[in-house]
């Protein structure tokens, strides 16, 4: 694979979304609503460095919703609309493989979600250490490996719509797959393993590997587990005693579901015939 | 150049494609011509690596397209039958990307696209979004595309499709310049007119099969040597001088409509026969010419429809 090939279409993707609606959209939401939850909690906050870390971990909370719409939405299209617009036999009548496609249209969306994010994110902490005095080195560099774990969190659910975008024929039904899958489906799997567990009996203070599995298997799972980095605490809930997993088995599990569904997509599209 | 060997598709039990072969020399302007339908996106689809042989295979500067399609891309410029572009970029954003991919510097590159725009007659819109084009533009800019790699190769599907007489025009004699500058062009059409003004040797495709190839002149030889079709226009057509005429032997054909006569004879002797016997009969001969048969009607014959 051509770094530079990956790198041009990256890059060309990006210039792409910065003029397009979806991302003004929905991206100016997120905005608005961590810098907006950010400002309420920190204005009502004790004022002391200690609450910097159970803030930005609660805004991230509140805005979690966006960080599966946001990779979603701007990636569901990726491959079905330049099929359905037929530029994709003017891009692969380059010298151009089909990997280096799917891994330069990744990177554009992948980057152009960092562009959103962690700036907002920084934003927040500044606004946090307004009210609440500065915080410590540790604090900062824990919340940004958190960052670092949403962004592999939003990275998971651009492979799933990258892969939905190989497999349907049009974008409606791509962006439909997408929504339910990965927004709906794989967060229902530990509800139903919950209710099931219930039913059987089973006690709820151990959770056994299954269980554990039903729960890492969606992303926005992994990711909230993953908040503990910053703060036990979130949304007034001690996370210690509703997460069933570590916070290193959330990140492993968010390596792993990206690695599958990349390798999927890469696989099926490289099969995949152009008519 | 081009090697297509024993190529065959299928699609759920559908051949689309029955066992083609054919060869592609260096500096050829090759045409690659059957009805809609015929299998002929369906072979250059194969030829680009859109889709995949059922088996037989396509070689194309000696190397096999499924194992080395980015070595081999590198050096072909492709324009598809249905062009399709982002239409939130200007043309020279396009150009520019497509540069890019071919890992060309930014100079050359900037250079290049200034050149090829101006030769397709774009270098004012250059900064017009794609959205804003016609379809003419964008062929136009299609045909700007598949050159920014100053290619040895170039495949170009219905290039002149859904373009306006004037636009097709223009499409025609950028392809014929670029022939002259010695580059081998692949030109799959359905428009025999077109064919036979830029190509120099042709195949001909019908339902997936391949059914001729051979340079156009031949082609047109090879109808034209079973006889000689003359179309006489005379005064006071009538009965007699069409029985008179049918009484010569050599007449392979004859029609007649109002006061013309088209026929076809065996040789230039029965036309001089066909000029007596007109005048014996009363009739005047006002206009005798002999119709050279065309690409179409190689066509149709070689494909059944005549």
């Amino acid at each position: 694979m051509d770094f530079s090939i990956i790198l041009t279409i990256a890059r060309k993707e990006f210039y792409e979304y910065l003029k397009t609606k979806r991302l003004l959209i929905i991206g100016g939401l997120y905005v608005a609503g961590f810098l907006l939850s950010v400002s309420i909690m920190s204005y009502y906050s004790s004022h002391s460095p200690n609450d910097f870390r159970p803030i930005i971990a609660n805004a991230h909370s509140i805005t979690s919703i966006f960080y599966i719409l946001l990779p979603i939405v701007l990636s569901y299209d990726l491959i079905v609309r330049e099929r359905s617009r037929k530029s994709i036999y003017l891009l692969l009548s380059k010298p151009v493989n089909r990997e280096e496609v799917i891994f330069g249209k990744f990177l554009g969306v992948l980057s152009i979600i960092c562009c959103v994010i962690i700036p907002i994110a920084t934003i927040g902490h500044l606004i946090t250490m307004a009210f609440c005095g500065p915080a410590g080195t540790e604090s900062i560099a824990r919340a940004y490996a958190y960052l670092g774990v949403i962004i592999l969190g939003t990275a998971c659910y651009i492979s799933l719509s990258i892969l939905f975008s190989i497999i349907t024929k049009s974008t409606a039904t791509s962006i439909i797959s997408s929504l339910i899958v990965g927004w709906f489906g794989l967060n229902m799997i530990y509800p139903i393993y919950l209710i099931f567990s219930l039913l059987a009996g089973n006690p709820l203070n151990t959770t056994p590997w299954y269980g554990k599995l039903a729960y890492a298997i969606s992303p926005s799972n992994d990711m909230d587990a993953a908040g503990r980095i910053l703060s036990e605490q979130m949304m007034g809930r001690q996370m210690g005693s509703v997460i069933p997993i570590t916070v290193s088995q959330a990140i492993l599990a968010l390596v792993i579901f990206f690695l599958i569904t990349f390798a999927i997509s890469t696989f099926i599209f490289r099969k995949k015939e152009l008519v | 150049m081009i090697e297509v060997e024993n190529l065959r598709k299928e699609y759920d039990g559908l051949i689309a494609l029955d066992d083609i072969s054919f060869k592609v020399e260096e500096g050829e302007i090759f045409a690659f011509l059957g009805p809609n339908g015929a299998g002929k996106t369906t072979t250059i689809n194969i030829m680009m690596g859109f889709i995949y042989p059922t088996s037989g295979r396509v070689r194309i500067f000696n190397q096999d397209i499924t194992k080395n399609g980015k070595k081999i891309k590198k050096r072909i410029g492709f324009l598809p039958e249905e062009l399709g572009f982002y239409g939130t970029l200007t043309a020279y954003e396009h150009m520019d990307f497509y540069g890019r991919l071919f890992g060309m510097p930014k100079a050359e590159r900037e250079e290049r696209i200034l050149e090829l725009l101006e030769m397709v007659g774009l270098l004012e819109r250059k900064d017009s979004k794609l959205r804003e084009y016609s379809h003419g533009m964008k062929q136009r800019l299609g045909i700007a595309q598949a050159l920014i790699n100053e290619p040895e190769l170039l495949i170009l599907d219905e290039p002149t499709s859904g373009l306006d007489p004037r636009a097709s025009y223009e499409v025609r004699n950028i392809i014929k310049e670029l022939g002259k500058k010695g580059i081998t062009i692949f030109l799959s059409s359905h428009l025999l007119y077109e064919v036979q003004q830029i190509c120099d040797t042709a195949a001909i495709i019908d339902k997936g099969k391949l059914v001729k190839k051979d340079s156009i002149k031949n082609l047109i030889n090879e109808i034209k040597g079973k006889g000689i079709k003359v179309r006489i226009t005379c005064l006071n057509m009538n009965d007699d001088i069409i029985e008179a005429i049918r009484g010569i032997k050599g007449i392979q054909e004859m029609r007649t409509k109002d006061n013309k006569l088209i026929i076809k004879v065996a040789s230039d002797e029965t036309v001089a026969e066909i000029n007596s016997a007109i005048v014996k009969a009363g009739g005047k001969v006002i206009r005798m010419e002999e119709l050279v048969p065309d690409l179409e009607e190689v066509f149709l014959k070689l494909t059944g429809r005549e």
